[in-house]
């Protein structure tokens, strides 16, 4: 199954939001698109089960309600005017909100019936009106659609868009706090909103997570602009309180009542603090407590409370909750435009997304070549005894990570397109092919049964076979690794000849199955691996450490003795040389020295010879290092 | 979602246990499993009923009267776990409103037909997703196996957290649930869109 039909059944099996656009344009197979659609109508079928959760859940009042006066409560199961109210779903500024039924036009709707505590009757209309206009100024996806403000027996009620789902802070509390990615969802959608409310020279003044509403289908909502402001009316900016709720308010604003656009920047930067942690970056018992914690700069930083949040999203909020408000963001788009920049950094980010650029790319293969190439350099140079003589730079040794990294990646390739043919034929035939769908739905259900599709029992096969095929590597090629490993600590110049026997020409073949093994052991480890990280990433779960450090040492094990011995075992050629009449190799020069391997003298085999001896004739031409081994004595 | 049933093992397993002592004929032990099972039920019917059937027939009565009903045949209940029971009484529940429903269509009300008519005909569900894709979905859920169906009814119909799902279906673990649900929804995505594929 594709991967983006795996991560939709996870979020629909979650109850999170599935951004069907996404998916549609990410499967492409006919077959799985036609999943997909089956996917959605599970997906509605699930959301509207919990709709009526919430409904039923609804209609039940909470236990206490601060400042909820009894009278508005009784009025659920009443009719107002031509619509029936059917249950009070919440409190706004200034109202109560109820779920209505429009029998007319056949739709339910949110009426707000304005509260008398604290307001005089007379006053109540003009604000309510006033709510409405402002609302109806802003037409926005992210900004809660106004129909209009009716007066029936003498109470006006604003009748607004209802929406199916739940306020992030009930979302927040029943959930615990989000990560950063959904955060910054949620914020990108409340900045458009509040942007649009802008733009319509209103200010919200009451952002917080009370405030904003996620529907069912993961649409993002900013409600309630009962205590708004219209920034065109200089007078009213001039003479308006403090209003919104003090836990979310920028500090200006509680010290002086100076609402503006930083003001509800600051207010979304408390929001996106609050989903993340489910704190606020003040806290206080009081207005008072609070004005007197944003005066001594008593705030909790982000960092502190989520240490594992991306850096990226931290700047993000910590500069929205800037305490000068020329520091802020200047607007809810400037806000909405880091947060867009955000994910990849707010992501863990892939090694791919990781690398900044082609050059950082070429940069980053560049150097792990040059460190394969010098660490099998510096064996090889080890094994020859040829240390103190050595006089190859990077250039040599990326050039021999390179060489050395032919093979490996000729066996790369073989086994990926052996997986992916494998892979595209059992999609081909399940998909065409009934039996064939009967006997996967057979062996899928048989690995579910045995719980061998969880992350811990994928990861614990993953560790068996990496380590069985390297434990198989291991003892196909004993008798050469055992002939690479007693070299040590003596080189090539002292070790007995028997020892080296496995170097010569008469087992080159050892030789070749030596680098295959192991490059198929280093592969393995790739290709079991990499699908169970995948499937953790899917999942959100962790592989067991000591799973996971076990299938790291087993890779670098592959790895470090497939790369190793690769100048010793393919790599030999060097200049041959006569000195004194027997076939000798130049390990290399210093001074006017030269270092010679002669294979076939007694032990030591290696001879440190002026360049200006006449016994020395070196011949201007290169031959594999042990093919003459089979003479040594 | 506060009604649902605990996640504690012991309580869980009480449920058993109650069913156990009701199957004896213990009356209390009956009463006292018809309390647990009734909230879940209550919120599923909410969805399944439309609005013509539920202002003659308070959804609660319906769910209850079908569930003191089902439990009445205790002796052919074959329930070893919670999620059993669930899906057994979810279907008796879902073939009580059927029932119900092709009553009120054989007798309509001697009233004027309300202007609202045809939304009034469908319940919240088949408003949301329509009746033919209720019914495949029906037909597919009833091609699954009993633990598949299980997980689906539990999960995605009656929103058992996967501490409880976990409890309910005899898993280990709550993420053994929730491996078990995405297995049993890919089967049944499967099985809707192949119409009669086993």
């Amino acid at each position: 199954m594709a991967d983006a039909l795996e991560e939709v059944l996870v979020q629909i099996a979650d109850g999170r939001s599935v951004d069907w656009a996404r998916a549609e344009a990410l499967v492409r197979d006919p077959a799985d698109l036609a999943l997909l659609a089956e996917l959605q109508v599970i997906a509605h079928l699930s959301d509207t089960h919990r709709t009526a959760v919430d409904d039923a859940a609804a209609a039940v009042p909470p236990a206490a309600v601060e400042g909820r006066s009894t009278l508005s409560m009784s009025r659920a199961g009443t009719s107002w005017g031509k619509y029936r109210l059917l249950g009070h779903v919440g409190e706004g500024a200034f109202g109560d909100v109820y779920r209505a039924h429009d029998a007319h036009l056949h739709r339910d709707l949110a009426i707000k019936l304005l509260q008398v505590r604290g307001v005089s009757r007379d006053e109540l209309p003009a604000r309510l009106l006033r709510e409405a206009k402002d609302l109806a100024r802003v037409r926005h996806t992210n900004v809660v659609t106004v129909y209009g403000v009716e007066d029936h027996a003498g109470q006006v009620g604003l009748c607004m868009e209802f929406i199916q789902g739940q306020t992030l802070d009930a979302r927040a509390r029943a959930e615990g706090p989000l990560s950063a990615d959904e955060a910054m969802v949620v914020g990108r959608a409340v900045c458009r909103g509040l942007s649009a409310i802008h733009q319509a020279g209103l200010l919200h003044r009451d952002v917080k997570a009370k405030n904003v509403m996620r529907e069912w289908g993961g649409r993002i909502v900013l409600m309630d602009l009962g205590a708004g402001l219209d920034t065109s009316d200089a007078g009213r900016v001039a003479r308006a309180r403090a209003a919104g709720t003090p836990l979310c308010m920028a500090p200006e604003v509680l010290l002086d009542g100076r609402s503006s656009v930083a003001s509800d920047v600051y207010s979304t930067g408390v929001l996106l603090y609050f989903l993340v942690t489910g704190r606020y970056p003040i806290e206080g018992e009081s207005a008072d407590a609070l004005r007197r914690r944003h005066a001594e700069g008593r705030r909790v930083p982000l960092g502190e409370r989520r240490p594992d949040l991306p850096d990226a999203f931290v700047r993000v909020v910590e500069k929205a909750l800037a305490r000068d408000p020329e520091e802020r963001y200047g607007t809810a788009n400037e806000l909405l435009a880091a947060l867009a920049d955000g994910p990849a950094a707010a992501r863990p980010a892939s090694l791919w997304e990781q690398a900044p650029s082609v050059s950082g790319l070429v940069l980053s293969v560049g150097t792990a070549l040059i460190v394969l190439g010098a660490i099998n350099t510096r064996y090889f140079d080890m094994t020859l005894g040829r240390a103190d003589f050595a006089n190859e730079g990077p250039a040599d040794w990326l050039r021999f990570g390179l060489l050395s990294c032919v093979a490996p990646l000729v066996v790369l390739g073989l086994g990926i397109s052996v997986v992916s043919l494998a892979v595209a034929l059992r999609h081909l035939a399940v998909s065409a092919w009934e039996p064939a769908r009967r006997a996967d739905t057979v062996l899928r259900d048989l690995l579910h049964r045995l719980q061998l599709d969880t992350v811990p029992a994928c990861s614990g096969l993953a560790l068996v076979l990496s380590g069985a095929t390297l434990a198989l590597a291991w003892w196909s090629s004993l008798p050469l690794l055992q002939s690479l490993l007693s070299i040590f600590p003596d080189d090539v110049s002292t070790a007995p000849a028997a020892r080296l026997a496995f170097l010569g020409p008469a087992h080159s073949a050892a030789a070749e199955d030596y680098r295959l093994w192991f490059a198929v052991s280093t592969f393995v480890c790739l290709a079991v691996w990499v699908p169970v990280v995948r499937l953790a990433g899917r999942r959100r779960e962790r592989v067991n450490r000591f799973v996971a450090a076990g299938g790291a040492v087993i890779f670098a094990l592959s790895l470090a003795l497939l790369d190793f011995p690769y100048r010793l075992l393919v790599q030999n050629a060097l200049e041959v040389a006569t000195w004194q009449g027997q076939e000798c190799f130049v390990l290399g020069e210093r001074a006017s020295n030269v270092l010679l391997f002669c294979p076939t003298v007694p032990p030591p085999r290696n001879r440190t010879v002026s360049i200006a001896s006449p016994d020395l004739q070196r011949r201007g031409m290169s031959g594999a290092l042990f093919n003459r081994i089979a003479e040594a004595k | 979602m506060p009604e649902l049933p605990p996640a504690d093992r012991a309580a869980v397993d009480t449920t058993v246990e109650l069913l156990a002592r009701a199957r004896a004929g213990d009356e209390g032990a009956r009463d006292r499993l018809v309390e647990r099972c009734l909230p879940p039920l209550r919120r599923w019917a909410h969805g399944r009923l439309p609005a013509f059937v539920r202002d003659l027939h308070d959804t609660a009565d319906v769910v209850q009267d079908t569930v003191i009903a089902a439990l009445g045949r205790l002796p052919s209940i074959e329930a070893h776990r919670e999620g059993a029971l669930q899906a057994y009484l979810r279907q008796a529940l879902a073939n009580r409103i059927t029932d119900i429903i092709r009553y009120r269509r054989r007798r309509p009300d001697a009233t004027d037909v309300p202007e609202d008519l045809h939304a009034r005909d469908a319940s919240p569900l088949e408003q949301a997703i329509g009746v033919e894709n209720i019914r495949r979905y029906d037909a597919a859920l009833g091609r699954l196996s009993d633990e598949d169906r299980q997980a689906i009814v539990a999960r995605l119909e009656l929103h058992y957290s996967y501490d409880d799902l976990a409890v309910a279906l005899g898993k280990p673990t709550a993420n053994a649930a929730r491996v078990a649900v995405l297995r049993a929804m890919k089967r049944l995505a499967e099985a809707m869109r192949v119409p009669g594929a086993k």
